[in-house]
């Protein structure tokens, strides 16, 4: 899927820490919590059962207190990378043979998730369909995130509720960053899930995927629409007009997403899915400020 | 406009279902997309109102309901009434009267312009195999070109042609028409109408085109000079046949043809309408000879439309009176005779003047008279002889035998004239006798040959042998036609006696061979028909032999002055078909062509708009 040269380019990129996140060993990122570290934080007085290494002999000797030394611990970071494999993002385009949404979807996922791990991250992959890669560190997992993507695109798209799914993740998903590449568009709404997503002081990253289908579309004449999900139609007449108020509902429904995400200190970026994911991810996420290096 | 099959509008309810198409949207394409929310989002305000919507402005509908229209329209076959083309043999008649040169027609210029164009266009409307002829309808009627097919030769003939000073000779031009019509012929009178004349006999359908339509006219009817003890008295009268009250300036000046002429007298003359106005002018000096009566200054000016009839000519001296000398010792026939003939004037005497004027005539009654050479005389029952005859006894035998032709037996019969007696006389060969009686001749006349021995002593001569106081003959109705017979050969007039003033178009009687001079300055040779060349007003001049005179042509036709438009006369013309108020036959012209052309541009449009994309959103044509 992704080319060697271009996994290649990621190697020198970075997923730019959100803040201090706790981990379970230790990592190449700053934990919240002092440890043993090498950067000094701070002192406090020495209580019994602590380590008498790291007593401060020489404050001892000024103050005849004992003080023990507090050092910044540093941790790995859990990066979850949450894919929606829901019928819309499978959705084929009319005027193409494959759903290029879907693919320049898995493209991007398997890319931050190769960038986390390049980075020493543990790395989580998860799909609306209820598949998931268990947390991986290093980039030899790439080929468990690789098969899950095979497996969910071999499979027919199921019938999830995104905002069930999402909820569902954050009460047992791994803390840490939490990147949902979606487009965002389901019946039932997405926001309660994305509001779950971010609880607990998680970071939440939206990619929202859009195809030029849907950023620009070309319909003409009296048409019904029929939902690929839902199945529900909606009969529309398009004409300048009707072109022009479908763009101005695109726009606030990506306000509105943006929104609900900065609000939480997370990110979001529209990703129309006629891009490269080389561009994507080397120019547009990187002058976003998701990536570094 | 009008339509001949209403019942067709009823296709136009055609629309309905041509809306409903818009409006139901049977044909929607379905389409999978992966979402309807957006979709729903965006035309959610607009579902509110849907059924209206969909008839939102729409190019192609609009193009595709004026084409059913366009075509709706079409099958009721609607018309409008214009003017119906001419066909077959056309026979124009256009009026080249004094009136047309009046410039009051419509968009300016003269009536008779006004009229060349409608028959500029009649040629135009015509067909090519369509024959035609334009009449010349002025005095004299004539057919400037005659069955012709060719436009060019049509529109020369036309363009020819100007208003002349006379009065419209409609009977003679209508005439004319008929001779050249047809059984197919049309009739078109293109004319002003003011002297219309009698058109009721008229046989084959006409139309007439009006021109002109203003009255306003000023005009001298008359102006005549008559001879008082102090010079001449002109008296001038001025018409105004018009609606509207004018004042202009009359003035009278001495005639001259390099110029105005030195001013006689001038007034202003004020002219109510329909009314006219006269001035009086005396103290002529008759050596002025012709005067010209003008009228300038017209106020208003649109009260005076036509300037030909504005100025009058008239003759300060008119034909020099021939001069008798009646010498008798009293004959009471022979004074009245010669006092009823016209310019004669006669002196009584005993014995010829010795010192005195010349005279034209000499008469001798019964008595011895020594006569100067070369006289013209008549000598009545002669008692001496003379160098013609000699007189030998008397004879009572006067029953009439035979007479000769001669010009002064015209019309005179002899065979109820009785004489006591008469005289016998012995004529010489010149004298020829021309009423014979049983016991010689009664009545005798002739011109000696040049070299005869009577030359000297006369010019002419006429001899009646007996005395008229012993006859019958001054009973007799033959006695003064004899007398003026006689009297004319003898002496022919100097001037012609001809009218005052002579209209335009109007034959002069005068001898055949008359030089006549116009106006203008061309010269004309009276034929036997007489002088028909009085076309142009003015001062004419004229010689035959030793007689030398003048005349004048006036516009004075109070008809023709009278601009007013003769609303009768598109009523007295035998109708062609439906008029117009002015006149003209109107036909049913159908404009569903057009329609139907309309019709298909309108449906190419539509393709052409559909085909490109254009008609705004791209939709299903029902």
């Amino acid at each position: 899927m992704l080319a060697e040269s271009f996994l290649r380019s990621l190697n020198r990129l970075r997923l730019a820490a959100p803040g201090r996140q706790r981990g379970q060993y230790t990592g190449e990122r700053r934990s919240h919590r002092f440890g043993r570290s090498m950067e000094f934080a701070d002192y406090r007085a020495y209580t019994p059962g602590d380590d008498p290494r790291r007593v401060d002999w020489n404050l001892f000797a000024r103050y005849e207190r004992p003080y023990v030394k507090r050092f910044e611990d540093e941790e790995d970071m859990t990066v979850s990378i949450l894919l929606d494999a829901s019928a819309s993002m499978r959705w084929v385009d009319p005027e193409e043979e494959r759903s290029g949404k879907w693919e320049r979807a898995c493209d991007l996922a398997l890319a931050l998730a190769y960038i986390g791990l390049a980075g020493g991250d543990r790395v989580v992959l998860a799909t609306s369909s209820e598949g998931q890669v268990a947390p991986r560190r290093g980039v030899g997992a790439m080929s468990d995130f690789l098969r899950l993507i095979e497996r969910e695109t071999a499979r027919a798209p199921q019938r999830v509720s995104p905002a069930a799914w999402l909820r569902r993740f954050a009460s047992t998903g791994k803390p840490g960053l939490r990147i949902l590449v979606s487009d965002g568009l389901d019946a039932d709404g997405f926001e309660d899930g994305l509001t779950a997503l971010g609880g607990r002081g998680m970071d939440v990253w939206l990619l929202h995927t859009l195809c030029p289908a849907e950023l620009e579309p070309r319909f003409t004449g009296d048409l019904r629409f029929r939902d690929v999900e839902t199945d529900a139609g909606q009969d529309v007449s398009i004409d300048a007009a009707t072109l022009s108020r479908y763009h101005a509902a695109v726009t606030r429904f990506s306000r509105a997403l943006s929104a609900r995400v900065r609000r939480r200190g997370g990110r979001y970026y529209l990703a129309n899915t006629a891009e490269r994911v080389e561009t994507l991810t080397l120019g547009a996420l990187r002058r976003e400020g998701w990536l570094l290096g | 406009m009008s339509v001949l099959e209403p019942a067709a509008l009823a296709f136009a309810a055609l629309l309905i279902p041509l809306v409903l198409l818009y409006v139901l949207r049977l044909r929607r394409r379905e389409q999978t997309v992966s979402s309807t929310l957006l979709w729903r989002m965006g035309v959610l305000d607009r579902e509110a109102n849907a059924l209206w919507q969909r008839l939102r402005p729409n190019i192609l509908l609009l193009l595709q309901a004026l084409t059913l229209l366009f075509l709706v329209f079409a099958l009721t076959r609607p018309y409008t009434l214009a003017p119906a083309a001419l066909t077959g043999r056309v026979v124009v008649l256009l009026d080249t009267s004094l009136s047309m040169a009046a410039t009051d027609a419509a968009g300016g210029g003269t009536r008779f312009e006004q009229a060349r164009r409608e028959v500029f266009s009649l040629i135009d409307q015509r067909g090519a195999g369509d024959e035609m002829t334009i009449i010349a309808v002025d005095a004299s009627p004539r057919a400037v070109v005659a069955l012709t097919r060719d436009r060019a030769t049509l529109r020369a003939a036309a363009e020819a042609l100007s208003p002349t000073p006379t009065a419209a000779n409609w009977s003679v031009a209508l005439s004319l028409a008929s001779a050249l019509a047809t059984a197919n012929s049309h009739l078109v009178l293109v004319s002003d109408g003011a002297n219309p004349g009698d058109l009721r006999a008229l046989a084959t359908p006409a139309r007439f085109i009006a021109v002109g339509g203003g009255d306003g006219n000023l005009a001298i009817a008359s102006l005549a000079l008559r001879p008082t003890v102090r010079g001449f008295s002109a008296l001038t009268r001025v018409i105004n046949p018009g609606s509207v009250e004018a004042t202009a300036l009359l003035s009278l000046r001495a005639f001259s043809e390099a110029g105005p002429g030195a001013l006689l007298d001038a007034r202003e003359v004020r002219v109510p309408a329909g009314g006219s106005a006269q001035w009086t002018v005396n103290g002529i000096d008759p050596a002025v000879g012709v005067v010209r009566a003008t009228i300038d200054g017209v106020t208003p000016a649109s009260a005076n439309s036509l300037a030909a009839d504005d100025s009058a000519l008239a003759l300060a001296s008119p034909a020099t009176p021939r001069r008798a000398l009646l010498l008798t010792r009293g004959n009471r026939f022979l004074e009245q005779a010669l006092a009823v003939l016209p310019n004669v004037q006669t002196t009584r005497a005993l014995s010829v003047p010795v010192d005195g004027p010349a005279f034209d005539l000499i008469i001798v009654d019964a008595m011895p008279a020594t006569l100067p050479p070369r006289s013209r005389a008549l000598i009545l029952a002669p008692v001496a002889d003379t160098a013609a005859f000699t007189v030998g006894g008397t004879f009572s035998s006067t029953k009439f035998v035979s007479a000769a032709q001669h010009p002064t037996l015209t019309d005179v019969d002899w065979r109820a004239v009785n004489a006591l007696d008469a005289r016998a006389l012995a004529p010489a060969l010149w004298l020829r006798p021309l009423v014979e009686g049983q016991g010689g001749p009664l009545l005798l006349a002739g011109e000696p040959p040049p070299g005869d021995a009577g030359e000297q002593a006369f010019e002419r001569l006429a001899v009646l042998a007996f005395d008229v106081r012993r006859s019958d003959f001054p009973l007799q109705i033959a006695f003064p036609v004899w007398m003026a017979n006689t009297v004319g050969w003898l002496a022919p007039p100097r001037a012609f006696d001809l009218p005052e003033s002579l209209r335009p178009g109007e034959v002069a009687a005068l001898p055949v061979g008359t030089v006549v001079k116009d106006p203008a300055g061309a010269t004309h040779r009276v034929d036997a028909r007489g002088f028909a060349e009085t076309t142009l007003p003015g001062l004419y001049g004229y010689r035959s032999g030793e007689t030398v005179g003048q005349f004048v042509v006036n516009v004075r036709d109070p008809a023709e002055a009278d601009l007013r438009p003769d609303s009768t006369l598109a009523t007295t013309l035998p109708a062609e078909s439906a008029q117009t108020a002015a006149g003209n036959p109107l036909a049913q012209r159908e404009i569903w062509p057009w329609l139907a052309a309309l019709a298909l541009v309108a449906l190419m449009v539509e393709w052409w708009i559909y085909q490109r994309g254009l008609g705004g959103p791209r939709r299903e044509r029902p």
